[in-house]
């Protein structure tokens, strides 16, 4: 059996109470807020993975720079090796020169051709051969030792009594390696290698590595390397934020600072197709405001339509388009343009009959001036139209019966225990009622009239005995007495005989109630209830 | 309205959010023209510009052409870097041989630039014809341009920067500013002040007279004679006008005064006892010590040694000569080195553009943006005159490694003119403004400068002259090789003169040292050298 899909029904919810121009604010900043929660989200989510990977990374680098530092250490030591073993060397130095001029052939000679070429462009910036021999003169590989006796390398050298030794200047934090020349016995005294660290290669190889951060290689707090130049090494708590690890190379420790620069996130621009990215990223965002903001707009349009803020004129002057809000302002555009319509046809149909009524009840004026003309002899439209209080009435109804009394034809009983001085009758529509009770069916039978006031009511009572209404003119009372707007229009001309009831009824309307007490006798009444308006007069 | 300012906030947030998320700081280029890339390599001294250089990008935008330098490596010997692309038969786009030019020539590493410059108008006005002529070879065509031998208008330079006598300048204040014209009275000064202070304020040992021997730059020790004669810097011989024909200053009678007075200085204690076995290096550090108070050298060589000097051990020039009565020519207009400069490869995929970028780089606005900076943020320009003028805080900017390397471009390889600017009212360069010079004087210097009436260093060297079309002949004798007589002859000269002068110097028996360095010299093919410059002088001078 198939099941019947529910439908579901759209009930208001918490957001149907926002207005539109609050939405799209609550829409905007909610997307900003959203662009901003994923960015930020993306930064840390990023940002947390370089953090895990950035000690990694220190570290990595750390051993990159110990292994180059080696590398060049391990150069050095092999040069030295090679001055050390170079017999020309020790010939040059062995000998006792009697002239700077013998000296000078001798050296010229070696460094022609006998030193070993082997420092351009390796590991050693300078080296130097010290010997305890003084007729040799200071100057390129080599030099006098008792130039150098009272400097710091030497003192070190001296110190530490050892045949190899790595030094780190105080001065000017040069590296070098110190060798003991003893390969051969030279006859004239000490004799001291000493090369200095080509620095600048290692500071190019630090380069080289294209890390985004600090690399120090240092001994005894004094950078010997680095990829920053003219750096100082940061102060002992600073470098807690560095990745650090040391090697011991002959009589030196030499530590190893790394930290990871904080420019850990690719630029925007470093970025394939970042500009196309950006723009398509820009439009996009302006797109969707755009979009909010013309839903926005028509939307508010479509209530101040219907809220009857526009001009009817303007309605259709334009289009909203042709989704389904403009589908939707095109329908309340045609729904409003045919209530217009509707409004215009009931104010014509208004006025036609308010004009009918004008018309008719001066045709009633004219009929009972007319009546009361031919009847009472009266000779004043005023008289009749002009309302007096109960008490005149009933003069009026008074006279009128002793009028006809006169006549002998007529019977009457008056009862009345009123005294309002409210003037809310119309001067003659009582009396003409009993006229038209006493000539009903014939005269003879005696009419009553009980008038009583009760709780601001009154009621005026007809009665006469031995006759009663046809059930046609039961039908014409009631017709003439129904609720305002069921009411008929009397389709009686101004001489028919249920004017004065249709005068009671006009000038009455809703107050005043027509009660048939019974189908027997001819016997009815009207409660009248007080007008409020037209007391004192 | 509302609804207007929320979107310009969000699309502003979403922007900024956008480049603050990639930590971006780099300026948007969008709209940037499609830029040739070039490469070169120089086999000299130099440093690397660093990425994004807003100068090299500037020209880049104006010129449609970056070239990426690469320098010499200083721990390697030079030319080996050209050998090597040689061995490899791979070339950047630009090389500057140096050394190596002639051996980039003969590898057919370059093209004929003549071949291919119709229409580069700034080009082939840079030299005259005569000019180009000289850098012709058999077959007409040239192969390179000189980058550095090219004066517009006349030398500005403040600062002298060829050879000449040095002094520092608390020697001249402590003698009184005297008047130094001959070898006597600049050797006389230097022993007064040596034996008056024996040690610098420091302690150290005073070195009345250095002597740089080590390899090519001995002429330091060998080459005053033709100076001290009143000849120009030929720097391998001296031309007689006359007879056109090349003279050898090493035994000239002056050369002879020369080395005695040095034999004599160098016995007093006023000469460096180790100078004949010192390295550079080794110079270098002695002048950097502020112990030395006078040498003879070009000071292109010494001034980066000089600069970390206090201003009264800074150097003076003197032209000195032997005899008062020999107007000295120290000073010459600079010279064009023929032996040199800027080639473009053959492995270069745009030859058109290569050239149409050396054209630009020698119009007058790329001249400005390479030497000047940018106009407003690197100098201004005074409307009435067109000057050009440097405030405060532009001149210490010039002073900040930082600024310079990644602002300035100056393509320092690449042919430029010096001397003037080529308005004809500014100098090249803002330091050789006459005006920023003088504000840039201190101390000692300035005091010194006062003394002896002049402006500017430069105006210590008296004499100017015009030089003969055959000036300099060290641009030819540089790329001999031993292949030719005379290139052996030069090789063997060159040993001996390494070999005998110091000893010569140093010895206690001058005349003898001196009897048996010409021996030794004597035995040198040295006609077959000066043959081939009285040649060359002839070739040169078109006769």
């Amino acid at each position: 059996m198939k099941r019947k899909r529910k439908k579901k029904q759209i009930k208001a919810g918490f957001a149907s109470n926002i207005k539109i121009k609050n939405k799209v604010s609550i829409i905007v900043v909610t997307l900003m807020i959203c662009l901003i929660v994923i960015c930020y989200g993306s930064y840390y989510v990023v940002s947390s993975m370089i953090a895990e990977n950035k000690k990694e990374s220190e570290k990595l680098v750390a051993a990159s720079a110990q292994r180059y530092v080696e590398n060049e250490i391990d150069s050095m030591v092999r040069i030295s090796e090679s001055v050390y073993r170079n017999e020309d060397i020790y010939d040059l130095i062995s000998k006792k020169y009697g002239s700077v001029l013998e000296y000078h052939q001798a050296f010229y000679d070696f460094d022609k051709n006998k030193f070993p070429s082997t420092t351009a462009g390796s590991a050693v910036e300078q080296l130097l051969v010290y010997t305890a021999n003084d007729t040799v003169m200071s100057g390129k590989y080599i030099s006098r030792l008792s130039d150098v006796k009272n400097e710091e390398w030497y003192a070190r050298y001296k110190e530490l009594d050892r045949d190899v030794i790595l030094f780190c200047s105080s001065e000017n934090n040069q590296l070098s390696l110190i060798r003991k020349l003893n390969y051969k016995k030279t006859g004239t005294g000490d004799a001291v290698l000493k090369l200095d660290f080509n620095s600048s290669r290692i500071a190019e190889s630090f380069e080289k590595m294209g890390f985004e951060g600090r690399i120090y290689a240092a001994v005894d707090r004094k950078i010997i390397c680095s990829n920053i130049k003219n750096s100082q090494l940061p102060s002992v708590s600073e470098l807690d934020g560095y990745y650090s690890t040391y090697k011991n190379y002959y009589t030196c420790n030499i530590d190893f600072y790394v930290k990871a620069g904080k420019k850990t996130i690719v630029p925007v621009f470093a970025i394939p197709f970042a500009v196309p990215l950006l723009i398509i990223l820009i439009l996009g965002i302006l797109v969707v405001l755009i979009i909010i903001d013309d839903f926005k707009n028509r939307t508010i349009e479509v209530c101040n339509i219907c809220d009857g803020k526009k001009k009817s004129t303007d309605i259709r002057k334009r289009s909203l388009g042709s989704d389904e809000i403009g589908r939707l302002y095109d329908d309340v555009s045609d729904k409003l343009t045919d209530l217009k319509r509707l409004a215009d046809e009931r104010k014509n149909m208004k006025d036609f009959v308010d004009e009918y009524r004008s018309r008719t009840n001066e045709v009633i004026l004219s009929a009972l001036n007319y009546e009361t003309m031919k009847i009472y002899g009266l000779g004043s439209m005023e008289k009749v139209s002009v309302p007096v209080s109960l008490d005149e009435e009933l003069l009026n109804l008074s006279d009128f019966l002793n009028i006809l009394k006169e006549r002998e034809y007529f019977k009457y009983s008056l009862l009345s225990d009123t005294t309002s001085k409210v003037k809310n009758v119309i001067p003659y529509s009582l009396a003409a009622v009993a006229l038209h009770v006493a000539q009903y069916n014939g005269t003879g039978a005696e009419v009553e009239v009980d008038v009583c006031e009760h709780d601001g009511c009154y009621s005026v009572r007809f009665h006469k005995a031995g006759t009663f209404l046809t059930s046609a003119d039961v039908l014409k009372l009631r017709a003439i007495f129904e609720p305002e707007g069921s009411r008929g229009l009397p389709s009686f001309n101004a001489e028919d005989e249920f004017n004065p009831y249709v005068r009671l009824s006009r000038f009455y309307l809703d107050d005043i109630t027509l009660n048939i007490n019974s189908k027997e006798e001819l016997d009815f009444e009207f409660i009248i209830t007080n007008r409020t308006g037209e007391k004192e007069q | 309205m509302r609804m207007k300012t929320s979107r310009i906030i969000a699309s502003v947030l979403a922007a900024s959010l956008t480049v603050n998320f990639c930590g971006c700081s780099t300026p948007f280029d969008f709209g940037k023209k499609d830029i040739k890339e070039f490469t070169a390599y120089f086999d000299m001294n130099g440093t690397e510009l660093p990425a994004d250089n807003d100068i090299q990008n500037i020209i880049a935008e104006k010129t449609g052409v970056i070239c990426h330098e690469t320098w010499k490596d200083p721990n390697k010997p030079e030319a080996e870097t050209i050998e090597e692309m040689i061995i490899a038969n791979k070339y950047p786009d630009f090389i500057y041989g140096g050394t190596g030019q002639q051996a980039l020539v003969d590898a057919n590493a370059l093209i004929p630039i003549n071949e291919f410059w119709d229409g580069y108008e700034n080009l082939q006005n840079y030299f005259t014809p005569e000019e180009w002529d000289r850098l012709k070879d058999e077959n007409g065509y040239i192969h390179y341009i000189p980058a550095f031998s090219k004066t517009y208008i006349k030398e500005t330079d403040p600062d002298y920067s060829n050879e000449a006598f040095w002094i520092q300048a608390k020697v001249l204040e402590w003698g009184g500013y005297p008047d130094l014209r001959t070898l006597d009275q600049y050797f006389d000064l230097i022993e007064r002040y040596l034996k008056e202070h024996p040690e610098n304020e420091d302690g150290q040992k005073n070195i009345g007279y250095e002597i740089l021997t080590d390899g090519y730059l001995y002429f330091c020790m060998e080459n005053p004679p033709q100076f001290l004669d009143g000849y120009p810097n030929d720097g391998c011989c001296i031309v007689n006008p006359m007879t056109m024909t090349a003279v050898d200053y090493n035994v000239t009678p002056t050369a002879v005064k020369w080395f005695k007075k040095l034999n004599e200085e160098y016995h007093k204690g006023v000469i460096d006892p180790d100078f004949a076995f010192m390295s550079t290096g080794q110079y270098f550090d002695k002048i950097r010590s502020g112990t030395v108070l006078g040498m003879v050298d070009q000071r292109w060589n010494f001034q980066g040694a000089e600069d970390e000097l206090p201003a009264d051990s800074k150097y003076i020039p003197f032209d000195i000569v032997i005899n008062d009565g020999i107007t000295p020519c120290y000073g010459s207009p600079r010279a064009m080195d023929t032996s040199q400069g800027i080639g473009i490869s053959v492995d270069c995929d745009d030859i058109d553009a290569a050239l149409k970028f050396l054209d630009d780089l020698l119009s007058p606005e790329i001249l400005n943006l390479r030497f000047w900076g940018v106009e407003g943020q690197d100098y201004h320009r005074d409307d009435a005159s067109g000057k050009f003028y440097r405030d405060d805080k532009q001149k210490s900017r010039g002073f900040s490694e930082e600024y310079v390397s990644s602002h300035f471009c100056r393509y320092q390889g690449f042919p430029y003119y010096s001397g003037m600017n080529q308005d004809g009212i500014n100098t090249y360069r803002p330091e050789n403004q006459p005006e920023e010079y003088s504000s840039t004087l201190s101390g000692s210097v300035k005091k010194c400068l006062e003394a002896y009436g002049v402006q500017t260093p430069s105006e210590l060297i008296r004499s100017n002259i015009e030089n003969g079309p055959w000036f300099p002949m060290w641009s030819y004798t540089n790329n001999f090789t031993d292949d030719t007589a005379y290139g052996r002859a030069k090789e063997q000269m060159d040993n001996v003169k390494h070999r005998y002068l110091p000893e010569v110097i140093m010895s206690d028996d001058f005349t003898a040292s001196w009897e048996e360095y010409m021996k030794a010299y004597r035995a040198c093919d040295t006609n077959a050298y000066f043959d081939e410059l009285t040649a060359e002088i002839r070739r040169r001078a078109g006769k």
